[in-house]
């Protein structure tokens, strides 16, 4: 596994199970969560089994990122344009939820493909709400029409009070990550990584994709950025997106690619760490073999299956001086 | 509950960056913010506290809503509107609560001091409720891993505790240990001297595995081998068992371990070294924010909390736990188990199948695999309260033979006659001759033999407190029958040892085998129950502490929902 995919296992599990079961009545009440603090709740009642209610909350935003009533900027006329007359959203939403969706599971359509392909994009809710303003803005460069907010930096929240930056232009948008870590050796293995991921960037096979950057101080374009969010500890990754990777279908990976970014890194930090420990598995292993090979020989045990008396320093004393 | 629809207007959040306030000592004059995080609990003397909307819209503090089961009276208490509060989002509450002099402190007036602690509870409590689904819970059992997130009442996912790595078996087979091929393969941590020949560098070779049912799909498909980590219930191959949880915890999850404290198990007897390599992995690896090992027994004992006939909720009990490998009856001592009392039986979920199987061959039904044996077992399958009896009502009652149609892929359809195996089936239990020749003892006696075995003190509470776990336990009837056979055993060896002592009489002695609705994933409902505590957290070890004390830090746990807790 290197890149997450978009859906959510076990949401997507939950409405096949529902959709295949849908007359049997089932009590279903389900909390969890999801990395950078998104939390999910799924509820359906006995009486109304057609009838799933699914809210979310979404991290909390940082000052300088752009919230309309608790979701990010153009988040319901994505839900709109995504899921159609399927979905319902509740206004208020539930309590402690920024977002609450009711979905009707019998208004489903009844070709089997076409089924599943939406209950895959109900799955993937979270990146339809969170990725929203970030497929507003890379639609704009993929039509390229000139955005109203030319050259004007937009924060996007894709953890708990902290965002990522975008900065459109004419023909491109500059996407701008601070990456922060908590713990000081993730800190070194995000910065070697970061360097790495950029290095990686110019091999020949990779010549499409989009450009790369790392550096360890805030990059020119977040002038104008609030201060606490200029404060990163492993480095600013900046990327460079140009209207051929948001054209068509490549337009949703984009969008998902660049708003799990920092899962990603922090994903491949923790196989890291974990792959350090395989190595110093392997080493204490072999360095107790070798401490084993040399045990004296004197502790083996007779055929009698009686051990050897073991020689204590005094009698080796006495047996040398003899 | 009139105040607390109020409260759901608006987010109600408490807090200010950074202050936490512990006990106050002193009681030092003036006025006291409390954020809520912390230890809530402490907070001083006397004197209502005054709530006052915040409107500091970006404090570090996270959302949460006052969850309804602050009670209205604690509301009042305070002087809190009862009517409404309606704050717009993201804006804050700070409950400031006034000191009082020095003088009050130490004073006794427990009726306003209460109140006060439990408005501060209350909003602990708050905080808590948003932070409480923050655990995991990771069962790692020989056959099946169930992973999900504590306060629910079953896991998120079920899978095989299998790994599917690539190079497979043949290419370990020198070691013998399944380790991966990973050997002196330059990654980025080794130095990108290479320079960007990123194809030369065979970094993702480690990344390339598969776990749970996919594993077991892909060990069909060419190219991976199938290794499975745990054996016995113990880790037998850590390597993989990190890579293991990490793909649990990343890709089925989905979750940032850093975030959350886990809820692990381990089996009894587990030796503690093996505990301090799990910690190593929790903590070392995915920098977990606290960890906390439990015994599986003594979760499915928590877990029969919720049946209707459990009034104490001790941890005292005998544990029966029948998966699809084996069945182990484990007594438990207020919270810890007496190892050298557990008894393990070679009949379980498998055999019930297999026997079922063989009963489908002899009268040679048209569909005899194990998958339809299974589906028997599941579907039909009761315990009888005596087999000689449950023939002849079969005789006078011919509904009670069942019919199981089958309907394959193809579209073809055949039925399957499911007769006496009804009750036979699960009959092995208690009768094992039937089944097995070199395994004859019955269930119910080695309950018995178990509990005999066990300290004098605690053998009271271990018949009083049978408890069922597993899915073999699920068959209609089991626990009825059990409480029966067992309550014959004791019953007969106390009219013996009366009859022996010449006219003394005996006070008795309770059996009862508690069934629950949570049985099946018992231990995982068990350990969600207690994780989803406000006190769980304060159990846990925490990444500090591993890394202040060392390994040695998780030999021990203090015992959970144990005495002591709520």
């Amino acid at each position: 596994m290197i890149l997450l995919q978009s859906h959510s296992r076990f949401l997507l599990q939950t409405l096949l199970n529902r959709v295949q079961n849908l007359e049997k009545g089932v009590e279903l009440d389900y909390h969890w969560v999801e990395f950078d603090d998104v939390r999910y709740h799924i509820q359906v009642s006995m009486k109304n089994s057609h009838v799933l209610l699914l809210s979310m909350s979404l991290p909390t935003p940082p000052p300088e990122a752009i919230f309309f009533g608790g979701l990010p900027f153009g988040a319901i006329e994505a839900i709109k344009a995504a899921y159609g007359v399927l979905v319902q959203i509740l206004d208020p939403p539930r309590d402690g939820f920024n977002l609450t969706l009711k979905l009707n599971l019998s208004k489903l359509p009844p070709d089997e493909e076409h089924r599943h392909a939406l209950l895959v994009k109900i799955a993937s809710v979270r990146e339809v709400v969170l990725g929203a303003p970030l497929r507003v803005i890379l639609k704009q460069l993929a039509s390229r029409t000139i955005a109203p907010n030319l050259d004007r930096l937009v924060a996007i929240v894709h953890r708990p009070n902290e965002s990522f930056f975008l900065i459109p232009q004419v023909g491109k948008v500059t996407v701008v990550f601070p990456m922060r870590f908590k713990d000081s050796i993730d800190i070194v293995l995000a910065t070697s990584f970061l360097q790495e991921f950029v290095e990686a960037r110019r091999t020949a096979g990779l010549n499409n994709v989009p450009s790369c950057l790392w550096s360890s101080s805030p990059p020119l374009e977040l002038k104008g950025a609030p201060g606490e969010a200029l404060l990163a500890n492993a480095g600013f990754v900046t990327f460079v997106i140009f209207p051929r990777h948001v054209e068509g279908k490549k337009l949703d990976r984009t969008v998902w690619s660049l708003s799990t970014f920092h899962a990603y890194v922090s994903y491949h930090v923790k196989c890291s760490e974990g792959f350090m420990h395989t190595r110093m598995r392997r080493r204490v292993e072999s360095l107790i073999q070798a401490l084993d090979r040399a045990k004296p020989e004197n502790s083996k045990k007779t055929v009698q299956s009686r051990s050897f008396k073991r020689l204590s320093l005094n009698d080796a004393r006495t047996n040398s001086k003899s | 509950m009139a105040s607390a629809t109020a409260w759901q207007e608006g987010e109600v959040q408490l807090g200010h960056p950074g202050q936490t306030v512990r006990e106050h000592a002193g009681g030092a004059c003036g006025r006291n913010r409390v954020s809520g995080i912390g230890s809530g609990a402490d907070v001083g003397p006397p004197i209502p506290p005054v709530l006052r909307p915040h409107a500091d819209a970006y404090t570090r503090t996270s959302a949460c809503a006052l969850p309804p089961q602050i009670p209205e009276s604690s509301c009042k208490r305070v002087g809190l509107a009862t009517g409404s509060i309606q704050l717009p989002r993201n804006h804050y509450i700070t409950l400031v609560l006034p000191l009082s002099p020095p003088h009050h402190h130490g004073e006794s007036n427990p009726g306003r001091c209460h109140g006060q602690v439990r408005v501060a509870h209350a909003f602990a409590a708050k905080l808590r409720c948003r932070t409480a689904l923050l655990t995991l819970c990771l069962l790692s059992g020989t056959g099946y891993s169930k992973l999900g997130f504590a306060g629910n009442d079953s896991p998120s996912f079920v899978f095989p505790t299998a790994i599917a790595t690539k190079g497979g078996a043949s290419t370990t087979g020198g070691s013998g240990s399944g380790r991966p091929a990973v050997a002196n393969k330059p990654s980025f941590l080794t130095g990108g001297a290479g320079g960007g020949n990123l194809s030369a560098k065979r970094g993702t070779e480690d990344l390339d595995f598969f776990i749970g049912d996919e594993a077991l799909a892909a060990s069909a498909g060419p190219g991976y081998g199938i290794h499975y980590p745990i054996r016995h219930g113990q880790i037998e191959n850590w390597d993989q068992m990190e890579r293991f949880w990490s793909n649990s915890i990343f890709k089925y999850l989905r979750v940032e371990p850093e975030d959350h404290h886990f809820l692990l198990t381990e089996p009894p007897l587990n030796p503690p070294e093996n505990r301090e390599n799990t910690a190593e992995i929790m903590f070392e690896s995915f920098n977990c924010a606290g960890l906390y090992i439990a015994v599986q027994a003594v979760l499915a004992l928590a877990a029969s909390w919720t049946s209707k006939n459990v009034t104490d909720r001790s941890l005292t009990g005998t544990v029966i736990d029948s998966g699809e490998g084996v069945t182990h009856v484990i007594p438990v001592a207020e919270g810890y188990v007496i190892g050298s009392s557990i008894k393990s039986i070679p009949i379980a979920g498998r055999d019930i199948t297999y026997f079922v199987q063989s009963l489908l061959r002899d009268r040679g039904e048209p569909d005899s695999s194990l998958k339809t044996a299974e589906r028997i077992k599941e579907e039909y399958c009761y315990v009888s309260s005596d087999i000689v009896k449950e023939y002849a009502r079969f005789d006078r009652e011919p509904d009670r033979f069942a019919k199981h149609p089958i309907t394959y892929p193809n579209g073809k359809s055949v039925t399957v006659d499911v007769g006496y195996e009804r009750f036979l089936a699960p009959e092995i239990f208690f009768n094992p001759e039937i089944y097995s020749s070199d395994f004859l003892t019955p269930l119910p006696n080695i309950v018995d033999t178990v509990i005999q075995s066990s300290p004098i003190d605690v053998r009271r509470g271990l018949y009083h407190n049978i408890v069922l776990s597993g899915g073999s336990t699920l068959y209609k009837d089991f626990g009825r029958r059990l409480q029966r056979d067992i309550r014959t055993l004791v019953n007969t060896r106390i009219a013996a040892s009366e009859a022996r002592s010449g006219g003394a009489k005996s006070g008795g002695l309770d059996v009862s085998v508690i069934s629950h609705k949570r049985q099946r994933h018992g231990p995982w409902f068990g350990g969600s129950l207690l994780a989803s505590t406000p006190e769980f957290k304060s159990y846990c070890h925490t990444k500090a502490e591993w890394d202040e004390y060392g390994p040695s830090v998780v030999r021990r746990f203090a015992l959970l929902g144990g005495p002591g807790s709520t």
